[in-house]
C-alpha cells in the first residue's frame, strides 16, 4: 500500500540521494517521498545499485611498461624551465637597452660618425629626448613650472633655438628639484655629461649577451 | 579486441602488508621503497587515468606523469590513505593532459558497439561465478565511456573512485555546485544506458 505523489522530486536529486551528497542524504521530506513513491523509490534503488557497481570497477594493467623512478640525475624542470623563461625578457630588455643607449651616444656625439657634437638633426633629436623626458619625470602636476620656464627663457632668447631648448630642459629639472641626469646637459660639457648614455648601452649588451646564454644554457640542459 | 590485462582480475589493488614503513622509507629518499610503491599500484593509476582519458597511450602517459609528480611529493606526504593520495595525483596529471590534448572537447567518446574501442579485458579467474561481474564491469566502462567528458569525469572521480565533491571540484578547478550537477546528470544517464544490462547487476 503506497501513495502516489502527483508531483515528483527533480531526478538530479534522486541522483543526490544514490550517495555522496549529506545534504540531500538529510532531506527528510526527499526521503519521506522516495520512501513512498512508486516511481521515485525503485529509481533510487537502481542508482544506488549503479553506484556501488561503479565503485567495485576494477584496476587495469598498463598499456605499456612504465619506469617507476624518475632517473636520478633527471634535470629539475624549474631550472631549465626558468632560463628558458628569462631569456626572452632578458633579451629584449638587453636589446632596448641598447637601442637607448646607442640612440642617446650618437646623438650625444660619443660615438663617431653620427655627427659631431649638436648639428642640426641629432641635436633635434636629443633636445626632443630630453624635453620628452621633463616633461614625464616631472609628472602632470608640475607642468606649470615647466611653463613658467618656458616663458622666462623666451624673454632671454627671443628666438629660441634647438640648443635653446636643450638648455630649457635642465632649468626646468632644477626648478622642480629633480632629474638629476637632465642637469648634466646643463653644465655645458656634453662628451663627459653623456658617458651615462654609454652605461646604458653596455647594460643593455650585457642583458643581451646573458639572454642568449640563458636560452643556450636551457636548451643544452635537457 | 583489446590487448589483454592480466593483473585486472576484476579486483582492486589492496594496501601492501607493511605499506606504511614503505612509504616513510620512501619518503626518506629511498628509491627502491618507491618503486615498490609504484609497482604496486601502477595498475590502480593506469585504471583511472585510461578511464578518464579514454585513450591507452594517455592514459600511459598520464600515469607516468603522476610517478614523476609523486616523486617529487612523496617528501611531503603527511599520513592518510596513500592509494587515495596517489589517485589524487593521477587525477590532476590525467586532467592536465585531458585540458592540454583538448582532443574531444565535451564530446564523447565513441560509441564501444560500434568497434575499434579498446576496452579492458577483465580476465575472470573462475569463469562460471565471474563472468556475469566482468560483464557487468565492461559494460559499465562502456557506458561510461558514452557520457559527455565532463560527466564521465566527475563520476569516474566520485562513483569509481571514491572522492567526495571537494575533491572532485579541485581535481577538475571547477565550482562544487557544477561538480555535483554533473556528476547527478551523469549517474541518471547511466542508469538509461545500462538499463537493458539490468540483469547483469544480480549476478
Amino acid at each position: 500500500m503506497t501513495m502516489q505523489h502527483p508531483i515528483h522530486p527533480d531526478d538530479e536529486r534522486l541522483a543526490a540521494l544514490a550517495g555522496g551528497d549529506a545534504d540531500r542524504e538529510a532531506d527528510a521530506g526527499l526521503r519521506a517521498h522516495v520512501a513512498a513513491c512508486e516511481r521515485c523509490r525503485p529509481m533510487v534503488a537502481d542508482l544506488q545499485q549503479l553506484r556501488s557497481a561503479l565503485a567495485e570497477l576494477p584496476d587495469v594493467a598498463p598499456s605499456r611498461p612504465l619506469q617507476l623512478v624518475p632517473p636520478v640525475a633527471a634535470p629539475t624542470p624549474a631550472g631549465g624551465g626558468i632560463l628558458r623563461r628569462l631569456a626572452g625578457p632578458f633579451m629584449a630588455a638587453g636589446a632596448a637597452l641598447l637601442l637607448v643607449g646607442a640612440v642617446g651616444a650618437g646623438a650625444s656625439g660619443i660615438i663617431p660618425g653620427s655627427g659631431g657634437a649638436f648639428p642640426g638633426a641629432a641635436a633635434a633629436s636629443a633636445g626632443g629626448a630630453e624635453v620628452d623626458t621633463t616633461t614625464e619625470g616631472s609628472a602632470a602636476g608640475e607642468s606649470p613650472a615647466f611653463l613658467n620656464n618656458q616663458g622666462s627663457q623666451a624673454s632671454d632668447h627671443p628666438v629660441p633655438t634647438t640648443r635653446d631648448h636643450i638648455a630649457s630642459a635642465p632649468s626646468t629639472a632644477e626648478e622642480s628639484a629633480a632629474q638629476p641626469a637632465v642637469s648634466r646637459v646643463d653644465d655645458g660639457v656634453p662628451q663627459a655629461a653623456m658617458s651615462p648614455w654609454l652605461v646604458v648601452l653596455f647594460a643593455g649588451l650585457g642583458l643581451l649577451f646573458a639572454g642568449v646564454a640563458f636560452r643556450v644554457v636551457a636548451r643544452a640542459g635537457p | 579486441m583489446p590487448p589483454p590485462h592480466p593483473s585486472s582480475s576484476g579486483t582492486r589493488t589492496p594496501p601492501l602488508d607493511d605499506e606504511a614503513a614503505v612509504v616513510a622509507r620512501a619518503a626518506r629518499g629511498d628509491r627502491t621503497a618507491f618503486a615498490q610503491l609504484m609497482e604496486h599500484y601502477q595498475s590502480a593509476c593506469y585504471g583511472l587515468a585510461w578511464r578518464l582519458l579514454g585513450d591507452a597511450d594517455q592514459a600511459a602517459d598520464a600515469t607516468q606523469d603522476a610517478f614523476v609528480h609523486a616523486y617529487d611529493a612523496i617528501a611531503k606526504f603527511r599520513g592518510g590513505i596513500f592509494r587515495s593520495w596517489l589517485l589524487r595525483i593521477t587525477a590532476n596529471a590525467s586532467y592536465d593532459l585531458l585540458r592540454r590534448a583538448q582532443r574531444r572537447p565535451t564530446t564523447m567518446l565513441p560509441d564501444p558497439e560500434e568497434g575499434g574501442v579498446e576496452l579492458p579485458d577483465v580476465a575472470a579467474p573462475n569463469p562460471v561465478a565471474e563472468a556475469g561481474r566482468a560483464e557487468l564491469y565492461r559494460h559499465l566502462d562502456a557506458a561510461l565511456r558514452l557520457l559527455p567528458e565532463d560527466q564521465r569525469t566527475a563520476v569516474v572521480l566520485c562513483d569509481v573512485y571514491g572522492m567526495d565533491y571537494g575533491e572532485v571540484a579541485d581535481a577538475t578547478r571547477s565550482a562544487m555546485g557544477t561538480v555535483k550537477s554533473r556528476i547527478h546528470r551523469g549517474r541518471l544517464r547511466l542508469r538509461e544506458l545500462m538499463a537493458e544490462h539490468r540483469e547483469l547487476f544480480e549476478s
